[in-house]
């Protein structure tokens, strides 16, 4: 089954505008008939520009906000039907991409606690399953400790762990990473990576690292609210020129190779990765 | 203007239980002019020693000298030091306040009893230096796109004409579009002013693509410094601080490990490409 369908999804809202003159409308097309089908245990990553309309998207799987017009099901519930709102919302959890801004209690295990708490979940159970999401994401040593003295990416992962408490099927991540350091980058990258692959949780990434969404099944490209490309990342990110053109930009190994060609060099076109690079420099030889 | 960093120790909480120290033994010297970048991952202290050049907290340890003279020595001082200091923090944009952009710029400067046509030509500098056009002047600062916001906030700080401007994490959470914005604008206001930049930042790429000299923070100490092609030959050592150099610089790093005959201070895809090719050319080695 379809973890995610959205089919001609539109956003549409009002933007007021304080000016010395007073207050002007103007009317924002957020999100352009959307057609988008993720799979059920899928990794799936969404690029785009700084307002193309790839964090509405990301709401809308979340119910936060409703398509003005289109459907969009999240695990086959409909988000415009008001009372389907806690199933879509235990289904598709949602990262942002302050940690600060995402914890809610003093110790850790009380954070991750609070979600399933609010389910109604029996308090045994609860233990349970905040013993396994901190082991899951490799934080069992801080249950009791504060999270305000964790680092960035520790708390990025007590906010997936948050999450998996509410035992999800999918979880959406907008930019978790922006605000990490290298080692933090990694630390979620690889959380993501084992939920998707051992617990098959549908992974919903959004992010503007191209090295992350290359690890991802499929990538979609929104721009000013219109589904422009869709791929693999091999096929996506061998459009070198096309995602210049959306204002992206490609991982550093897959540039020089679009370079090389330009100069006559018979080498892929679709290089991702620095081992990818070295083998087919090797194979000119 | 110089910067003169003398044995600067900083502990925090110092004497109690969350007794934790910052920065050890820091020295460091940095010429006028010079486009530095700041690198280390979180916690290794950079942070807390662009803190101490702004005169925000004071050395629990060792000295600042600005051309000579100990930044924390007076504290009347410290006024001046933060016009010739600017530094922009991260998110610079959610200090943005005013009805419009050039009212925001104009804050710092108004609050230097300084004449109105000085006022009125220092901002439209820094703007025209952020590359903020004519017709956003009069805008409201938040119907901006990200990277214009931000670039809004850094001509506030220019608009103060420090002698040192610290950014720090000034691409943080913005798309690739933005970020080449930002960070062209930094290098225009390096090479139109002549001053010197200090760039703190986690992207290994950003600092590569601009900066004449990398400080490697690690664990409170300077654990490198020296050109990018310097630092990111050193790949290894970098990881093991808990960064990364470039993409590009591994296929390097890889292709030497091999025994092919290229250069391993190579970090940026002009570079790269070059290089390539020149190895190409001699394929028949093998």
């Amino acid at each position: 089954m379809d973890m995610v369908k959205a089919e001609g999804l539109t956003y549409e809202y009002i933007k007021t505008i304080e000016t010395d003159h007073g207050t002007e409308e103007e009317k924002v097309l957020a999100l352009n008939h959307l057609d988008i089908t993720v799979e059920k245990g899928s990794f799936i990553a969404v690029l785009g520009h700084n307002g193309s309309g790839k964090s509405t998207f990301a709401k809308h799987i979340n119910a936060l906000v409703k398509p003005t017009k289109g459907t969009i099901w999240v695990n086959g519930f409909d988000t415009n039907q008001e009372e389907l709102v806690w199933d879509i919302r235990q289904s598709a959890g949602m990262v942002f991409q302050n940690p600060d801004n995402q914890l809610v209690a003093t110790v850790v295990e009380e954070d991750i606690a609070f979600g399933p708490e609010n389910l109604g979940v029996p308090p045994k159970e609860i233990r349970k399953r905040v013993d396994e999401a901190l082991a899951t994401v490799g934080m069992s040593e801080y249950t009791t400790h504060s999270p305000n003295r964790l680092s960035g990416g520790q708390k990025q992962r007590m906010a997936i762990a948050g999450v998996l408490a509410m035992k999800p099927d999918c979880i959406v991540l907008d930019e978790p990473t922006a605000m990490l350091d290298p080692v933090g980058r990694k630390e979620v990258m690889q959380t993501i990576l084992r939920l998707n692959k051992e617990e098959g949780i549908t992974m919903i990434l959004i992010t503007h690292y191209m090295d992350e969404a290359a690890m991802a099944d499929d990538v979609y490209v929104i721009d000013d609210g219109n589904l422009v490309m869709h791929g693999t990342p091999k096929e996506i990110f061998s459009e070198v020129e096309q995602m210049k053109h959306y204002g992206l930009d490609v991982p550093q190994v897959t540039e020089v190779a679009y370079e090389l060609r330009k100069q006559g060099i018979d080498i892929p076109k679709d290089i991702l990765t620095v081992e990818e690079m070295v083998g087919a420099i090797c194979r000119l030889k | 203007m110089s910067i003169k960093i003398n044995h600067l120790t900083h502990i925090y909480n110092r004497g109690t239980a969350f007794e934790k120290t910052a920065l050890q033994d820091v020295t460091l010297e940095i010429e006028k002019g010079e486009f530095i970048g700041l690198i280390g991952h979180t916690g290794s202290g950079k942070s807390t020693l662009i803190q101490h050049l702004n005169g925000l907290i004071s050395p629990t340890e060792g000295e600042i000298l600005l051309d000579g003279v100990n930044i924390h020595g007076d504290k009347k001082n410290l006024r001046s030091v933060r016009q010739r200091i600017g530094l922009a923090f991260q998110y610079p944009e959610h200090q943005l306040f005013e009805m419009t952009v050039w009212k925001d710029v104009a804050f710092g400067p108004n609050n230097m009893k300084l004449s109105a046509e000085e006022v009125e030509q220092r901002v439209e500098q820094a703007l025209q230096t952020v590359g903020i056009p004519k017709e956003l002047y009069g805008k409201s600062p938040f119907e901006l796109s990200g990277g214009q916001k931000r670039r809004v906030a850094i001509a506030g700080v220019l608009a103060m004409n420090p002698e040192v401007f610290i950014l720090d994490e000034p691409t943080a959470g913005l798309d690739p579009k933005g970020r080449d914005e930002i960070l062209d604008a930094i290098k225009a206001l390096h090479e139109e002013r002549k001053i010197t930049v200090i760039l703190v930042s986690h992207s290994m790429e950003d600092v590569a693509k601009l900066v004449d000299r990398i400080i490697v923070m690690h664990k409170g100490r300077v654990a490198m410094t020296g050109t990018p092609g310097e630092v990111f030959s050193r790949v290894e050592e970098i990881e093991k601080m808990g960064l990364a150099a470039p993409q590009i610089s591994y296929v390097f790093a890889q292709l030497k490990a091999k025994g092919y005959p290229v250069p391993t201070d190579i970090y940026t895809t002009k570079d790269a490409t070059k290089a390539l090719m020149d190895l190409i050319g001699q394929v028949k080695l093998c």
